[in-house]
């Protein structure tokens, strides 16, 4: 990743900067969509971050984490979008982003979970709290750090602990364990 | 009750990778005495989550054009892009989403003349078809330099104006590809159950019309997978992940709910890490392009419809026991005959040869 930015900032290479997009447009578009009322205006947001990242890519060397540079510069532009139409720059009154759950396994040998599960998972993640379900995806779908998602957010790290906690609970509670470990009956 | 706080505290804190060395006995302690919350949480790390209504890589294609162009736009006249507040209500920038609309229906117009055109000719548009026999290899390149090697009793489609069509083949069967980069022009392959997407990168599609998966593997870059059935998710694959979606998925749509059956509670697509097999340069799943025939924990049954296509031969099997045996092993260039030679050592059977088919009792 960090080769990417050099090329951006050093080498005026567009090309490094188009993949820098590809790769990151899916996670800040869905996130801007948490944010802003419309997928439209999600896009437009984010479009507008990489247009101004390629203005200032000067600044580029500067950037410590990525991660927290680009969804802080996304929630930036959606909170100025939102100012701007004169509403509340008040966070998650955006989409509530639907997820779907599939299974994940470390090898082949691993054992998977089960398709009930699985729905069970999905519509548990999905009637979450906003907040709360924007902290679970950003940790679980986007691989986030506590850290980065507490300094994206503008919340402290407990308040991120507290919400993964709340939703680990709330998830675990759904799952039929008897399916998977039968001989614990 | 203050304990089970603690518990989740330190079960969030688990999931993040900060707990302490004493934090993590703790937990432990904590679990032992919640066996059910235990395993509730150890299957709750076996997910993976994709959120819906992610753009797709076309779409994504024309907002990176629009990128580019306010880019140059702002770099041709060193004019600030972004207009000054005015009294007007409207902000600034959903004001520019009504032009960039308007263009883009102006867009659509021209997509719309590029369509019939399109159509008129598709009666000149002549598929290209490749075809593997049973027992053997081959390896294409593409008009545009694409590689592909082709696995057995396997079929790939590509159209004469190629370039024009946008990438486009179509697979049945094993295909290893490495694809050229260009940017704007992603490759698609279309097989029966998914469409994946890529721009330049390498990976290994498995898509055999009587095998239970089709299976993309990634090497290097960056693939997007999208399911064909209702729910139409797309799912972005890192280097070193695998997917497998159930070829059933396809006729989940339309057929009824049947009666649950121990077999359907199997998730239907599943993201899986691979490992490095230490015998080759090459991942396990794409070890046959180097000629080595690869089988890790697979069923017999599933194992002979693999050597019929990798030996162009027939295998009858008698031996009921047989077929519900797993088998693990990696040859390179062996024999048939040495093949089973291998795995009687893991289960004793026999078998006869005659005239290119196998019976096994």
């Amino acid at each position: 990743m960090q080769d990417l930015l050099e090329k951006i900032y050093r080498d005026n290479d567009q090309l490094a900067f188009r993949q820098l997009f590809l790769q990151y447009s899916d996670r800040l578009i869905v996130f801007a969509a948490s944010l802003l009322p419309s997928r439209e205006e999600a896009e437009e947001a984010v479009s507008d971050v990489f247009v101004k990242i390629w203005q200032n890519r000067a600044t580029l060397p500067a950037v410590r984490n990525l991660n927290t540079y680009l969804y802080t510069a996304v929630r930036n532009t959606a909170y100025n979008y939102r100012t701007s139409a004169g509403r509340m720059p008040e966070v998650l009154t955006g989409e509530h982003i639907q997820v779907a759950v599939n299974a994940m396994a470390a090898s082949p040998e691993d054992m998977l979970i089960s398709k009930e599960n699985l729905r069970k998972i999905e519509s548990a993640i999905n009637l979450l709290p906003a907040r709360c379900k924007l902290i679970f995806r950003l940790v679980k779908e986007d691989g986030l750090k506590y850290r980065e998602v507490a300094e994206i957010l503008e919340v402290s790290i407990n308040t991120v602990n507290t919400q993964m906690a709340i939703a680990l609970k709330k998830l675990g509670e759904v799952i039929d364990i008897r399916q998977h470990f039968g001989w614990m009956e | 009750m203050e304990q089970h706080e603690r518990l989740w505290e330190l079960m969030a804190k688990r999931t993040a990778g900060i707990l302490s060395a004493a934090e993590e006995m703790e937990l432990e302690v904590l679990l032992e005495a919640a066996p059910e919350v235990a395993r509730q949480q150890e299957l709750l790390d076996k997910i993976s989550l994709q959120s819906t209504g992610k753009p797709t890589l076309e779409r994504k294609e024309i907002l990176l054009d629009r990128i580019m162009g306010d880019m140059a736009a702002a770099e041709n006249n060193e004019t600030p892009r972004i207009p000054e507040a005015t009294e007007d209500s409207t902000p600034a920038p959903r004001r520019r989403w009504r032009a960039m609309a308007a263009a883009a229906s102006l867009l659509l117009l021209l997509g719309a003349a590029t369509m019939t055109y399109l159509r008129t000719t598709t009666a000149t548009v002549v598929w290209s078809t490749v075809q593997t026999r049973p027992g053997s290899k081959t390896r294409i390149t593409l008009p545009d330099g694409t590689l592909v090697m082709l696995n057995a009793g396997s079929t790939l489609s590509y159209p004469n104006n190629f370039a024009k069509s946008g990438r486009q083949v179509k697979l049945t069967g094993e295909g290893y590809f490495d694809v050229t980069k260009m940017a704007n022009y992603p490759f698609v392959i279309h097989t029966n159950t998914v469409d994946i997407k890529v721009l330049g990168t390498t990976f290994n599609v498995r898509a055999y019309a009587d095998e239970p998966h089709t299976e993309t593997a990634l090497i290097s870059g960056a693939v997007e997978v999208t399911v064909k059935d209702a729910g139409k998710q797309h799912i972005t694959l890192s280097p070193r992940q695998k997917l497998l979606v159930a070829n059933s998925i396809m006729d989940t749509a339309s057929k009824p709910l049947p009666a649950a059956r121990p077999d359907d509670q199997k998730p239907l697509i599943v993201l899986e890490s691979m490992e490095k097999e230490h015998a080759g340069s090459l991942i396990a799943e794409a070890a046959w392009v180097e000629n080595r025939f690869v089988y890790r924990n697979e069923n017999f049954s599933q194992l002979i419809k693999r050597m019929e296509r990798w030996y162009g031969i027939t295998i009858e099997c008698h031996n009921q026991s047989l077929l519900q045996t797993s088998f693990t092993g990696n040859v390179q260039g062996e024999s048939l005959d040495q093949l089973l030679g291998m795995l009687k050592q893991t289960k004793q059977f026999e078998y006869n040869v005659t005239a290119g088919k196998v019976i096994i009792h």
